[in-house]
């Protein structure tokens, strides 16, 4: 069991800025945001194709959403091949700068040539990968939204999960399957 | 008299040179005055000076903005806050400025000119430590041989830069004189209330960055002369590398560090005494580098991130630190395990004693005892005599003392995790310490031992346990028989690459004949330990590319073994060619690897250096597939050799940390009109497609950055036969590593010519599907001025 603050940084000397990342307190956020969004994306990093439970975890939560939600998944490494075989559609293989890089362009048309995304849900980076990126969203690009799903707080999205144990972590991302699922 | 200046004034303090562009007086006018008193400039050189020899910051300011225009930075802030006055702190988040003006995107670009500069300024200053050393030794007419008749390009760097010909160390001087004031000039525009355009401040990297590559030149160009390392020698010594290469029954010195005159010392000191056999003389980091090529019985043991699992291993009795990456913490680390250490260097006195005119014997005598746990000496001779010494005389009394725990005190230690996780949370890597440490503590180490390869070696991790568990210490009990047994080869730092070399291969890389060159340089600050760099690089060497390699990446290399047992530097040739692993050397070595594309060039192109930066860069840029790979760049010297690269039209891929440098400079490949050049023969704007599509990036894992070196090998220059075999590897890449095409195939293709043979038949539907751009291949310029006949 971790004993830490929710809403400190997962790396100590991570510092937030001068706003941080509301802390998911329960799955009626997240699940409100996803169904209020009308241009969300999924970016998934290179860790969610581990083995392991969270991996598990994330993965069920994710091939889930995408189907009922259908929102277009943006892979940023190779392990979008272990995703594919998990039933995961990939709807774009990009590296994690290169979709920054694109995600703070008002002009970008997105995937599909309709415009620009308001809400972005983020796993499997590392973390201070993940850390550097979503503060060059938060910088860039201050309308999207940002989610983190990892089980580590990061202080630069609009909201992350605090640091959790595997366990309660997974039976939050289940509630907010079973909550989209409801509609 | 009254004279007014209408470009920028060159004196140079000790040879003197003094150029006036145009200077009126009240008597008449003068256009091109160039006076010389003893200078090097043009005496032994016909070539004609092009525009910019010496150039301030806003002479190459056009260029890097052409090259700004494409790359466009895309900044990743660490902080939201400025506090670098007393204005602040200021909150420049949400689009708000600080009390001076400054906005967020323009104080990023302050920072990493800080970060060019601190960089530029380290290899400056080395630099100048190394030459007034050499000169005090050899004298200022020393004659600078880098490669005796193969090398007659002995200076591109400097060529381009400032305009001369170097003969001899003296003609140095002028050149560091000249970085010197233009990186004081660069660190007074991060002022308060100075520069406050980010794209200006990003010109001002670049330049910072080609002033750090003059750096290196001179640095090493130094040194290889005068020490007579290895001059350009594509079969420089295999030398012995890793921990278990250490002979535990002798006396054994470290150095760690960068500038080697100090660990020179020391060998000459044990030549001359003929005491070689009998002692171990070992490094870390670039100074073992350079060690190696002075004499190559020395020993390298690894990388900056070996350090604290050396000293904790007790095998060193005397330690001896320089300048550059020494971990601040050495002297008490030093202590723990009773070994003496000397500081060598103004630039890190440790808070030690100056000792330098001392006798030698007294200074002995005083380690030996530990009347002082280290001394600093600033006569690298004196550091010889007293290093030998003490080693000799210590080694018996601290019988290899070491910190690293038993086996049986390891799981004591163990049991006292409460898996806290405080240890992963500090950890760079995030490496599961707690739950290996409480399984260690119910009598398995094999988890504890497994993280022993991805671990960087910072020690956080001990900061960090609330139950004074010496965390990095029991890794390395976890995994002693590993580290003892760490017994590789490198291939001594061979320098310049030769004339001949680049005249063999420059048709091939220009026309793409060669897929590209790529360069594996920068430090160990890796988030999956060193294999990766290995594998990476044994990857494009099979695939028949050029790789270099200098400093820790260079050592990454070494630590690894094929199925047959060899190192890379057995598996493969060390010549400048398609498919050699070639380690040119230490950090400032780095300088042979931008001066090759230089070269290519100068010689193979016979386009002109003297002075002619924008051209060369311009050709550079457009003709050659070289990319360089920073996969543990840490330090502000990696962002300092990245800018220069950056400043040539070279791409940079760093590692997932290399984010942390806070900036990118990024393409669009989805922009067309971001893409083209001009074809030098007609003027006409051609399209070109996204080649090289970025100039500095990120990439999360070894399949991103290999996947992206392949393509950003691409130039627009390439023939057909050459892009298809570019093309050829990076399809075969990315399907290899993604198990499907890469979806931009279409955008590197001009005409049906482009598409590999072997590939026909899956890429025609492909590009029937997204259609593409009909292209002819360019001769291919950013610079108008490099028009022949302008199109009406």
């Amino acid at each position: 069991m971790i004993r830490v603050a929710a809403d400190d940084a997962w790396i100590r000397a991570e510092m937030g800025g001068t706003t941080r990342a509301s802390v998911i307190s329960k799955p009626e956020v997240v699940g409100a945001l996803i169904k209020r969004a009308k241009r969300p994306l999924f970016i998934l990093g290179h860790e969610i194709g581990g083995a392991g439970p969270e991996s598990e975890a994330l993965i069920e939560f994710i091939e889930g959403t995408t189907r009922i939600c259908r929102i277009p998944v943006i892979g940023t490494s190779h392990s979008v091949k272990d995703l594919i075989s998990k039933g995961i559609r990939i709807t774009k293989i990009m590296g994690g700068m290169e979709t920054l890089d694109r995600l703070r362009d008002p002009e970008w048309k997105g995937l599909d040539g309709q415009g620009q995304y308001d809400l972005v849900l983020f796993a499997g980076l590392p973390y201070s990968l993940g850390w550097v990126l979503l503060s060059g969203l938060r910088h860039g690009a201050p309308g999207l939204k940002s989610i983190t799903l990892d089980r580590v707080y990061q202080p630069n999205a609009s909201w992350s999960f605090g640091n959790m144990s595997v366990e309660p972590w997974r039976i939050q991302l289940q509630a907010i399957s079973a909550l989209l699922e409801k509609g | 008299m009254y004279i007014r200046t209408l470009r920028p004034m060159i004196v140079n303090r000790k040879n003197v040179t003094l150029k006036l562009s145009e200077a009126k007086t009240a008597s008449g006018s003068l256009r091109d005055l160039q006076v010389s008193v003893g200078s090097v400039r043009g005496d032994h050189w016909d070539e004609q000076e092009g525009p910019t020899p010496f150039p301030s910051h806003t002479d190459l300011r056009e260029w890097d903005r052409t090259l700004l225009s494409k790359y466009k930075p895309l900044y990743l802030p660490f902080c939201d806050l400025c506090c670098l006055c007393t204005y602040g702190k200021c909150d420049l988040s949400g689009g708000k400025k600080g009390a001076c003006g400054i906005g967020m995107e323009a104080q990023q670009s302050r920072i990493v000119l800080l970060a060019a500069c601190i960089g530029a300024a380290t290899h400056i200053s080395h630099g100048r430590h190394l030459l007034s050393h050499l000169i005090e030794t050899y004298g200022r007419r020393q004659l600078l041989d880098i490669g005796g008749s193969t090398i007659e390009t002995e200076a591109p760097i400097i060529r381009l830069v400032c305009g001369i010909k170097p003969e001899n160390l003296g003609d140095l001087e002028i050149v560091l004189d000249y970085c010197e004031r233009q990186i004081t000039e660069l660190l007074a525009a991060t002022h308060t209330g100075q520069e406050g355009d980010a794209i200006d401040f990003e010109s001002k990297v670049m330049h910072a960055g080609m002033l750090d590559h003059v750096g290196l030149e001179v640095a090493d160009i130094a040194q290889v002369s005068a020490f007579d390392f290895p001059k350009a020698d594509p079969d420089a010594p295999l030398v012995e590398l890793g921990l278990g290469t250490v002979d535990p029954t002798k006396p054994v010195i470290l150095v760690v560090g960068h500038n080697v005159p100090p660990a020179i010392g020391i060998i000459d000191y044990a030549r001359e005494q003929k005491m070689s056999s009998e002692i171990e003389i070992t490094g870390i980091c670039c100074t073992a580098i350079d060690l190696t090529r002075y004499s190559p019985e020395a020993k390298i043991i690894g990388p900056i991130s070996w350090q604290l699992r050396y000293i904790r291993s007790g095998l060193p009795d005397v330690i001896i630190v320089d300048e550059q990456c020494v971990r601040a913490d050495l002297l008490a680390e030093a202590q723990k395990v009773h070994a003496p250490m000397i500081a060598t260097s103004g630039m890190n006195c440790a808070g030690l004693p100056d000792r330098t005119r001392d006798n030698p014997d007294a200074i002995v005598a005083d380690l030996v005892s530990g009347a002082t746990p280290g001394v600093l000496i600033l006569d690298p001779e004196k550091v010889g005599e007293v290093a030998v010494r003490t080693a000799v005389e210590v080694m018996d009394r601290r019988k290899k003392f070491r910190t690293i725990p038993t086996p049986e005190e390891l799981i004591e230690l163990a049991k006292r995790c409460g898996g806290c996780q405080e240890c992963m949370r500090v950890c760079p890597v995030g490496t599961p310490l707690a739950i290996s440490m409480q399984q260690a503590g119910r009598g398995d180490p094999s988890a504890l031992a497994s993280l022993y390869d991805t671990c960087i070696g910072c020690g956080r991790c001990e900061d960090a346990c609330n139950k004074e568990i010496p965390v990095h210490s029991a890794i390395l009990s976890a995994a002693d028989e590993q580290m003892r047994s760490e017994r590789f080869s490198i291939r001594a730092g061979r320098g310049a690459i030769q004339d001949i070399e680049i005249r063999e291969v420059g048709g091939p890389i220009v026309l793409g004949e060669i897929p590209g060159v790529i360069a594996f340089v920068g430090c160990a600050n890796y988030t999956n330990g060193v294999a990766e760099v290995a594998e990476m690089a044994r990857e494009f060497a099979r695939r028949r590319y050029i790789v270099l390699t200098s400093g820790c990446s260079a050592m990454a290399i070494g630590m690894y073994r094929n199925e047959d047992g060899q190192t890379p530097y057995e598996e493969f040739h060390g010549r400048f060619d398609a498919g050699g692993i070639v380690n040119v050397g230490s950090c400032v070595s780095n300088g042979h690897i931008a001066g090759a594309t230089i070269k290519i060039a100068s010689i193979f192109a016979k386009r002109n250096l003297r002075g002619n930066y924008e051209e060369i860069a311009d050709y550079v840029h457009n003709r050659v597939g070289a990319v360089g790979i920073a996969w543990g760049a840490m330090s502000q010297k990696a962002a300092a050799i990245a800018a220069g690269f950056w400043r040539l039209g070279i791409p940079v891929i760093v590692g997932p940390h290399g984010s942390k440098y806070r900036r990118m400079l990024l393409g669009r490949k989805d922009k067309p009109e971001d893409w083209f050049v001009y074809d030098s023969r007609t003027g006409e704007k051609v399209q070109t497609g996204p080649v090289p599509e970025h100039l500095f990036i990120a990439a999360e894992t070894p399949e991103e950055a290999m996947t992206l070196a392949a393509k950003l090998c691409m130039r627009p220059n390439d023939t057909s036969r050459g892009r298809s075999m570019k093309l050829t590897n990076y399809i075969d890449l990315y399907k290899r590593l993604y198990h499907q095409l890469p979806d931009d195939i279409n955008l590197f293709i001009r005409s049906q010519a482009d598409i590999p043979m072997t590939m026909k038949e899956t890429i025609l539907p492909i590009l029937q599907e997204k259609g593409y751009s009909e292209q002819p291949i360019p001769n291919p310029t950013l610079l108008k001025s490099q028009i022949r006949r302008p199109k009406e």
